[in-house]
């Protein structure tokens, strides 16, 4: 199977976000195979994946998993918070109808 | 899920009050956002002391260890940093921007006397935590409403 990319690339889907007391959503273009994501501000930051399991990322800190998701919530118990978050894209592999290239 | 990284903060401005507040001037065009919001968003400054009074500000203390700052102003000021262990209200809520104001800051950390006259001693200070939440006023305890100030709150994580 040819590959035009190394098999750990992908697309980056970054953005800096502002969390609140309010759970919000941040939304992926596309599905993700990967996310980091790192508390610039200084609270707390809640994150979840599904709005019901919970986990915090300290201020200063960074957090990273092979998740594949296309959302994630977020919030802060009080005061704001700004993070960084990267999300790199779900790479679906070549169609085998694919031609590969000709080499010379 | 796995550990998170050791911190180490990039933002760690608390508080800041400011007078002349500094306008919002454009960014410059190809460069990050270093500050990440207009700084109007981050001066707390909103008018002049008048004498006798002051102004109050809350934040969560448990990211730091320390907090750290100076202050400056044309008069002198009583800047108190308190703590509160509490981690709900007397109605028994879990803290949040609606009700950290409201709890018992017992924990008095600092009470730094402010003189213009003695800027190099009086002008800093240097404090461990000792609560969940962060408590800092800064009052007027002088004769005029004030014209300058500038006073920054800052927590450290190490």
């Amino acid at each position: 199977m040819h590959l035009t990319l190394p098999t750990d690339a992908g697309e980056p889907l970054s953005a800096v976000v502002v969390a609140d007391a309010q759970v919000r959503c941040h939304e992926f273009t596309t599905r993700t195979r990967q996310v980091s994501l790192r508390n610039t501000g200084t609270n707390t930051l809640w994150l979840s994946f599904d709005k019901k399991a919970w986990f915090d990322v300290a201020c200063g800190t960074s957090w990273d998993d092979r998740v594949s998701v296309e959302e994630l919530w977020y919030c802060t118990q009080v005061g704001k918070t700004r993070f960084v978050v990267i999300g790199i894209a779900l790479l679906e592999p070549p169609s085998p109808e694919t031609p590969a290239p000709e080499e010379d | 899920m796995p550990m998170t990284h050791y911190p180490k903060t990039t933002d760690n401005l608390v508080f800041a009050w400011v007078q002349p507040a500094p306008p919002d001037a454009p960014m410059k065009e190809g460069m990050p956002d270093f500050l990440g919001r207009p700084y109007s968003e981050l001066n707390l400054f909103r008018e002049p002391i008048p004498p006798g009074e002051f102004v109050v500000a809350y934040h969560d203390a448990q990211p730091f260890t320390r907090f750290y700052g100076t202050c400056a102003c044309d008069q002198p000021l009583e800047v108190t940093i308190s703590f509160s262990n509490g981690d709900v209200d007397a109605d028994g809520i879990v803290v949040h921007d609606s009700n950290i104001a409201e709890l018992n800051y017992d924990g008095e950390a600092l009470k730094l006397l402010y003189d213009p006259a003695k800027q190099g001693p009086t002008g800093k200070f240097f404090v461990t935590i000792f609560g969940r939440f962060l408590r800092v006023e800064v009052k007027n305890v002088g004769e005029e409403p004030t014209t300058m100030l500038r006073a920054y709150v800052r927590g450290s994580v190490f």
